[in-house]
């Protein structure tokens, strides 16, 4: 494979990009029985954050996939689903509002919208299940409907399949002219929404008999972009959907304005709909082997010879036994460990002594600590004779200790040399990855903790695009798809969380503000990391010391916010370290932005920040919090001096020292 | 549509005149408070008008109006000559006041545009400075502005044009919330020559990472940043050469020359679609005044 075709195998992570038949490029993923399709016929509600898929999910449900000509005879759809993708035009959708028209004139509009839009995909969803079998439908059946009776809703709806799908497309042109002058152009005759569907889904069901149980699935895509009264509406189609009718959502996370519907009753996710998480699922024992489908689909279609899959299986939902075969998953993962190595930790560790300046860099350190604590830095040699480089590794971290004497490293470095049980074990554990990255702060070369099949992964947590993105950027810089060296893929991870990053600013209306606290978490989260006994190692993620409820209605508004863009994950809280703390949640900074703090992807430990810091971190000015910098960094003894960083060049411009 | 287009660094540099009516914006810096002062003392007549997004209104002089009556409001002001003062005026308020003037049949205008000397751009680099670390405002985002609206859709054919800045959230986020646009059929413009050399590095420089990751291809091209003629020209042409099946949007998302350029466009073609992001105009951005334009707009209502 030439290094061209290598660089485009991954490029094109853009759903849209793709068309709307991906039949071709999905795989379903492990949360794919849990919609169970053609089994349900109840309203699902589909969460995911941007870039996990819920696109591709959509245009793959669709009718355009569902009934693609690149589908194989023998994995004949069913009618039962049909389904019928929509994405709003928010930004259009926001003239709907207001500008001296009742509230009920503009519902109507809205509702007019949805029916010609989605009776058009009726119509088309017809001329997609033509196309893939004459045995369901042919060409004399389709321009053979009658739409006569839908004239009851308007003199001008014409009457063939053709005459009507032109109709709708026409009414849109028309329906656009009329929303950008209402007080001048003619209102178009708005037809009802749901009711008019139902009515042009019974014409066809009695018309053609194969159709007699078809059931229409409209899925809604970015539905938390709709404003409050069209959510309102949307939840009312969801509420009353019941065959051949049934209405479905996409949304990010926390995207529901309201729940409320246009009558009494409000939604409620036991009774009215299926909530189904994208991201939800085992990180190491599903994520790895999706993303590693992923990976060898993506090769597969790139004309490389794949042994390890079959792609039609990976598009099979009745395939879930095979690919949960463990042989499978093991042979499909290793054959991705092969493109993407990750050095363990005993190599990393060992080649921190073939490197002079990592090498020089450690010796520097244990001599530190050694004074730090009023000993002789000249016993660091004595240290570095040993030929145990991960005890090594977290050696200084261990010497900033003082309730650790000399005596005791010295001997369990001993035991640990001669073979037997030795404290270090637990040591390395904890302490290797902290150390490790204390090694390459302010280098400007990457650090091969971040590379790996499996790091991808847990830096991805899930997201598929941002999984992508890595892989894209590490094949990037090789020109040969067996020589992606750890190097090449720790360079790829911090450019793609640095671009990753500076995407946070297009995130919504506070996407300024969101970056802006990115920024200033992952500074705290990298202070951390430089605390020099390493203590409290590879906190990445945060709780509220009083609970969620002493926070500001603001704050909480801006976490859910930061949650609704995955900036942060909302976590139920795990441990607590004293009985009496108030159950919580936990909010873990997105991995993805890791390699730029330089801090560890892995959820470890947390920071307990009181409900004053998290707000000044959110909404507090220059100053305070520089301030609450400052604190940790006296309370972790931190020494910012000669920290080069990128993160804290700022710093000198305040007196943070 | 004629251009004539004049530059000094003081208002004396330039042949100004006077006019009956001067429409003009909020003054946030000390360009735009130069500006409304010169407008003023050369109109018998002035109105500020500001656009409210969120509303769907428009502030005339204080009130309220709708935006759907806006042509009537202003055409009951206008009598004689007009200028729009650019400098304080934003793009939502340049293309209203255009389209009203177009349906006026007025046939010439003048917009005046004070650049600033100095704007608080944004460094390049990997280094992370003070103000990354300071708070914004919100940014209301892409809401579609009425009589000039655009539905769009994965099904329609459409074609946009993207008039670019330095700040390349704007276009990361018009992809982000407005997925159905395509990237085979974007067009990107950036402003070279740029207002001050090297400039035009920072556009091109911010806006490259949205390039890739969207992997817009629909040709890049370049008008001056200070020039709204060349925009006009632009897209003209680009309108042109369209299929007949084909809607065209543009996004001016940059220099405000351009923008006066895309609302003058627009004024006299209707069929073609805006999207626009509202951006709270920062006060105190810029400092100090640079300098002065004016654009003279001949046979504007005339096809």
């Amino acid at each position: 494979m030439s290094s061209e075709q290598l660089q485009r195998i991954f490029s094109s992570n853009r759903t849209e990009e793709l068309g709307y038949d991906v039949w071709e490029r999905f795989v379903i993923s492990p949360t794919f029985p849990r919609l169970d399709i053609g089994h349900t016929q109840k309203p699902r509600v589909i969460v995911g954050g941007r870039g996990c898929g819920k696109t591709m999910l959509l245009r793959f449900l669709s009718h355009e996939s569902a009934f693609s000509s690149k589908r194989s005879s023998t994995q004949s759809p069913v009618l039962n689903h049909i389904g019928l993708y929509w994405r709003a035009d928010t930004q259009f959708a926001n003239l709907l509002e207001r500008r001296g028209l009742e509230e009920d004139t503009w519902r109507a509009a809205f509702g007019h919208l949805a029916a010609i839009i989605l009776g058009a995909e009726v119509l088309r969803s017809l001329r997609s299940v033509k196309e893939f079998s004459c045995d369901l439908l042919d060409e004399s059946g389709l321009e053979g409907l009658d739409f006569r009776r839908l004239r009851a809703f308007s003199d001008a709806l014409p009457v063939t399949y053709g005459g009507l799908l032109d109709f709708f497309e026409d009414s849109l042109a028309e329906f656009e002219t009329w929303a950008n002058d209402v007080r001048r152009v003619e209102q178009p005759r708005f037809l009802p929404d749901s009711k008019f569907l139902l009515r042009l889904i019974d014409l066809i069901k009695g018309q053609l008999k194969q159709f007699e149980d078809a059931v229409f699935f409209v899925y809604i895509d970015e539905y938390e972009n709709l404003n409050l009264a069209q959510q309102r509406m949307v939840n009312t189609w969801l509420k009353h959907s019941e065959p051949p009718l049934i209405f479905n959502l996409a949304m990010k996370r926390n995207g529901f304005k309201t729940r409320e519907t246009e009558g009494d009753e409000a939604l409620s996710d036991i009774h009215d709909f299926r909530d189904i998480d994208l991201e939800d699922f085992d990180q190491e024992k599903e994520f790895t082997v999706f993303a590693a489908e992923i990976f060898l689909s993506r090769l597969h279609l790139a004309g490389e010879q794949i042994d390890a899959i079959d792609t039609e299986m990976l598009r099979d939902p009745g395939s879930a036994p095979a690919r949960s075969d463990p042989e499978y998953k093991r042979g499909i993962v290793n054959s991705v460990r092969m493109v993407l190595p990750s050095p363990s930790n005993a190599l990393l560790a060992r080649d921190v002594f073939t490197d002079p300046v990592l090498r020089e860099r450690l010796k520097s350190r244990i001599e530190a600590a050694l004074e730090s604590r009023g000993a002789s830095k000249d016993l660091a040699s004595g240290f570095l004779s040993v030929d145990e480089a991960p005890a090594l590794v977290v050696l200084p971290a261990l010497l900033y200790r003082k309730r650790l004497s000399l005596t005791v490293i010295s001997e369990e470095l001993s035991k640990l040399a001669q073979g037997e049980t030795s404290r270090f074990k637990d040591w390395i554990h904890n302490n290797f990855v902290g150390c490790y990255l204390q090694l390459f702060d302010g280098l400007t070369r990457p650090c091969p903790f971040y590379s790996g099949f499996e790091t991808f992964c847990y830096l991805s947590r899930g997201n598929l695009r941002h999984f992508l993105e890595l892989c894209h950027q590490a094949l990037n810089r090789s020109k040969d798809i067996n020589d992606v060296t750890p190097d090449m893929q720790a360079e790829a991870a911090r450019q793609v969380a640095a671009d990753f990053l500076a995407e946070v600013r297009s995130f919504g209306n506070r996407g300024n503000n969101l970056h802006t606290f990115v920024l200033r978490l992952g500074s705290l989260f990298s202070l951390s990391q430089q605390r020099p006994s390493q203590s409290e190692p590879e906190r990445t993620h945060f709780s509220i010391q009083e609970g969620e409820s002493e926070l500001g209605s603001e704050v909480r508004d801006f976490l859910s916010e930061a949650v609704k863009w995955s900036v942060l994950f909302e976590e139920k809280g795990t441990k607590k370290k004293n009985e009496t703390d108030p159950e919580g949640l936990e909010y873990v900074l997105n991995p993805i932005y890791a390699p730029y703090f330089h801090i560890s992807y892995r959820k470890k430990r947390k920071i307990e920040l009181s409900a004053d810091e998290i707000t000044s971190l959110i909404s507090g000015n220059y100053d305070q919090v520089t301030n609450l910098l400052k604190e940790y960094q006296k309370k972790w003894d931190v020494d910012l001096e000669g920290a080069s960083l990128p993160l804290f060049a700022h710093l000198d411009e305040s007196d943070l020292q | 549509m004629k251009f004539t287009l004049q530059e000094g660094h003081t208002p004396s540099d330039i042949n100004l005149g006077a006019w009956e009516v001067a429409l003009h914006g909020q003054v946030i810096d000390d360009r735009g408070a130069s500006a409304k002062q010169e407008i003023d003392a050369r109109s018998n007549n002035s109105h500020e008008i500001v656009y409210q997004a969120n509303s769907l209104e428009v502030q005339i002089d204080g009130q309220q109006v709708g935006v759907d009556d806006l042509i009537e409001e202003i055409s009951s002001k206008i009598s004689g000559s007009v200028v729009l003062e650019a400098t304080t005026l934003g793009f939502v308020e340049i293309l209203l006041c255009s389209k009203a003037l177009f349906s006026m049949g007025l046939n010439k205008l003048d917009v005046v545009y004070v650049e600033p000397e100095q704007y608080r751009r944004p460094r390049r680099g990997h280094l992370l400075h003070r103000r990354d670390f300071e708070l914004s405002d919100d940014v209301p985002g892409y809401r579609a502005i009425p009589g000039s609206a655009i539905l769009l859709g994965d099904r329609r054919p459409q074609r946009g044009v993207f008039f670019l800045g330095y700040e390349e959230a704007r276009l990361r986020r018009a992809f982000e919330e407005l997925q159905m646009i395509r990237s085979a059929q974007t067009s990107l413009v950036f402003g070279v020559p740029a207002f001050k050399p090297g400039w035009e590095m920072d556009s091109l420089a911010n806006n490259i990472s949205v390039v890739r990751e969207q992997n817009i291809r629909g040709g890049i091209h370049y008008c001056g940043a200070e020039n709204p003629a060349s925009v006009a020209e632009l897209l003209s042409e680009l309108l042109k050469g369209m299929p007949n099946e084909e809607r065209l949007f543009v996004a001016p998302i940059g220099t405000k020359p351009h923008g006066v350029g895309v609302a003058l466009f627009v004024a006299r073609n209707p069929q073609v679609g805006v999207i626009y992001d509202h951006p709270q105009r920062i006060s105190g951005r810029s400092t100090r005044v640079g300098r002065w334009h004016l654009f003279t707009v001949e046979e504007f209502a005339e096809s």
